[in-house]
Order: structure tokens, then sequence, then C-alpha cells
């Protein structure tokens, strides 16, 4: 038995490369980048676990516990925001790899819902021309003959502010929005009354 | 018998040079542009100026990809540096190009895409130029307002006026966002400030050229 200081330099040199390779909590970092997140409620695992909630606002996430270096990720997604219909709204894009430094490139892409911003036009008359807009959302209307007669915008965002107003007036007629504005919420808007004179 | 030795010598080595050269001493000069919509866009290199028109397909849409090339070849090793055309320069000193209706071009910012080189460096010279329509700002005037709680909207995007530095309520209001050329806007009041009815004259347009400063915004007190 030769104790020699070369072999416990060895040893040593063993441990540390060790526990450089990672013993249990790993070494590289999985993240990415969130978009459509505006309330909270989204969470991700990471290789079945590791739960990770990302609160209201966030653009960009890891993951609380780091995977050894070559070692798989996996991202899925466990649950959603409240304004998200379903875990199939929240994609997740590059979300499985194998990890040989930190990962930033996971996407997850939240589609929020939308309602209908409908209403009715009085008086239209038949007349040709009329152009509403909600911000750059623009519709021109058709005459049906049909007073009152429906319209409908496209659809607003959840939680987002609306504004019907007129960028074009119909041939002949001045026409004004009443309940013009507001803020979307869980249902549809169908009082917009648009009045023609 | 030596004389087609030397031929054949002559030949190989004339077929060696060609190859190492890849056949090839003249570089043309192109590329492609992005989402180009209205033209003309004046690029220039090397004393040579194209003026690029959109391709358009067959129904004369406008495709997403147009192609360009510069008239005259390049020499192998001859430097070019292609860019929109100058027409000036800004206070700062910095270069003011000459851009296309309504749009702004510019080099495409992804890796690879040099735009100023030695021809023969690449086996071929393909620089890409992306367009987007210009964006302008809205805004206008206020008056009469004289209470918290002014919120304006534009199609989802709010703008919540309040006290300006000073301690007084501003006079004019400009969006933080910008409307793209030719999509529309609408400007609503989506929160009243207290004690205060506002209402907005001038507040829908479809964008053009120019910054938007004419919606007017006027506030009243209610009546107690």
């Amino acid at each position: 038995m030769i104790r020699s200081p070369l072999r416990a330099g060895i040893a040593l040199a063993c441990a540390l490369s060790l526990s450089a390779c990672g013993g249990g909590d790993g070494d590289v970092y999985v993240g990415g980048t969130v978009l459509g997140v505006t309330k909270a409620g989204l969470v991700l695992t990471n290789n079945g676990g590791d739960d990770l909630a990302v609160p209201a606002g966030a653009v960009e996430f890891f993951f609380n516990t780091r995977v050894e270096t070559d070692a798989g990720y996996d991202v899925k997604v466990k649950a959603v925001p409240p304004n998200v219909d379903g875990i199939e709204n929240c994609v997740v894009s590059r979300g499985s790899g194998r990890a040989v430094f930190t990962i930033t490139s996971v996407r997850v892409t939240c589609q929020i819902r939308t309602h209908a911003l409908t209403g009715n036009i009085i008086g239209l008359n038949g007349a040709t021309g009329l152009v509403l807009v909600n911000g750059t959302d623009r519709q021109t209307i058709t005459p049906t003959g049909t007073d009152p007669q429906a319209f409908s915008m496209a659809p607003v965002t959840e939680d987002l502010p609306y504004g019907v107003t007129v960028l074009a007036q119909p041939a002949g007629r001045q026409c004004t929005v009443e309940n013009a504005t507001g803020t979307m919420g869980a249902s549809d808007i169908g009082n917009v009354i648009v009045r023609c004179a | 018998m030596k004389k087609s030795i030397l031929a054949l010598c002559a030949l190989t080595l004339a077929a060696g040079l060609a190859a190492c050269g890849g056949g090839k001493s003249n570089y043309t000069v192109g590329g492609t542009v992005t989402n180009l919509q209205e033209g003309p866009l004046v690029l220039v290199t090397n004393g040579m100026e194209l003026a690029i028109q959109p391709q358009r397909d067959s129904a004369g849409k406008v495709l997403l990809t147009t192609n360009y090339a510069f008239p005259n070849q390049l020499e192998y090793g001859e430097a070019y540096n292609v860019t929109l055309k100058q027409i000036g320069t800004d206070s700062a000193g910095n270069a003011v190009y000459q851009q296309p209706p309504h749009q702004i071009c510019g080099p495409l910012n992804i890796s690879g895409n040099i735009t100023s080189d030695t021809a023969g460096r690449l086996a071929s010279i393909n620089i890409a130029f992306g367009c987007d329509y210009a964006s302008h700002s809205i805004g206008g005037t206020i008056t009469g307002l004289a209470a918290d709680g002014l919120v304006l909207n534009n199609g989802g995007v709010i703008l919540r006026v309040a006290k300006n530095e000073a301690g007084a309520y501003p006079g004019t209001f400009v969006f933080g966002s910008n409307v793209t050329y030719k999509q529309t806007y609408g400007v609503t009041v989506l929160e009243q400030p207290a004690g205060q009815t506002c209402s907005v004259a001038n507040g829908t347009g479809e964008m053009g050229d120019e910054d938007i400063t004419s919606i007017r915004v006027t506030c009243v007190t209610n009546p107690a």
C-alpha cells in the first residue's frame, strides 16, 4: 500500500469533476419567452415536474431547477390563465431537446379569448359609404334595406378597450355612435348603436 | 511529340487556374427586397444607381420578395458598398436616404447579410433589404380639462391623461403607439375625468405620411 499524495490528488480531482458534472441539481437553466400572458394562471412543467407559475405580464421564464448537462428537457403547459380557453391555446414551440448550455429558446404563446363586437345601425335608409372603425379594424357597411341593420366589427380580445367611430359618413346622411366605447369583458358586446339621420 | 506534351501542360495549367477562380472573374451585385409595396427603391454601389420596382404576379399582386441586380458586373477583388441613395444629411450629421413612397427600407438585420465587401470573397453577392410601411403618431389638443381620470382609447391602445411635471393639465396629447400608413385610427373617450365630460372631434381617419396633430378633445364641467 503506497500512500502517495498523487493518488489523493487524483481522487480529489475525480470528486471535483463529478460534482461539477452535477450531482442532484444540474447546472443548465431551461427557459425562454412567453407571449400573451396578461393574467396569472399559466403553469409550465419541465420533464413532467418542477411546476413553474408564470406571473401576469411576464415576457420570459426560467425553471427553478436546473437540469444536468446533456439531460433532456421537455416543457409542457399544465394550466392556462383564466382569459385563455384551454391548454391547447397556450402553444409551446421548441419545447424539448438536450440541455448543453443555457436554454432560452422555448417559446410559449397564449391566445387570449376574443368576443364579438356588434350592434345596430338605425336610419341608414339604403345609403352607401358608411365606414366604421375600431382602431385599425375597418368595416365598410353595405346597406341591406333592413332597419335597424345589424353590423359586426372584428372580434376584440378580452380585457381590451374598444371604441367604434365613423371614418366615412354614408351619402347624404350623418351618423353618430352610441355606446361606442368600453372594455371587452367576459362576454360579447352587442349594444353599439349607430344612429343616422 | 515534345510539342504535344507542352500543349497538354498548357491545357492542364489553364484548367487548373480556371478551377482556382471558380471559372469566374466577374460578379453581379444583387439580392432581394422583402415587402417592397411601392417603388422605386433606389440602391447605389460602384457608381451605379438602380431604381427597383416591386415585382408582381400575373394578377398584378405585389410579391413578397422582389429580386434585383445591378447592371454592371464587378471584377474579382473590387470593393462594393450597397446602400440606399443618400439625399443629404440631417442636423446631427447622419445620412438621409431616399425612401420609396410611404415606406422605410434598409438592409435586413440578419447574420451573414453583408452590404459592403470585396467581390469574389463570397461565391455570389446576395444582399437582402426589407421594407415596412412607415408609421406616424396620432395626437392633438385638449381644452378645458380640469380633473384627473381622462382615458383616451384608440382601438385598444389607451392613453391616460394626467397632470404634467409643472402640475398643469396638458393642452396637447400624443398616443404612445404609432399608426401605420393606410391603417385607420378612431379615438374615443374610454373614461371621463371626475366631474367633467369630454368629447372628441376629428378623431377618426386613415394614416397618411405625416403625424396626426388635429384631434381635438374638449372637456366641460358637468352641471352641478
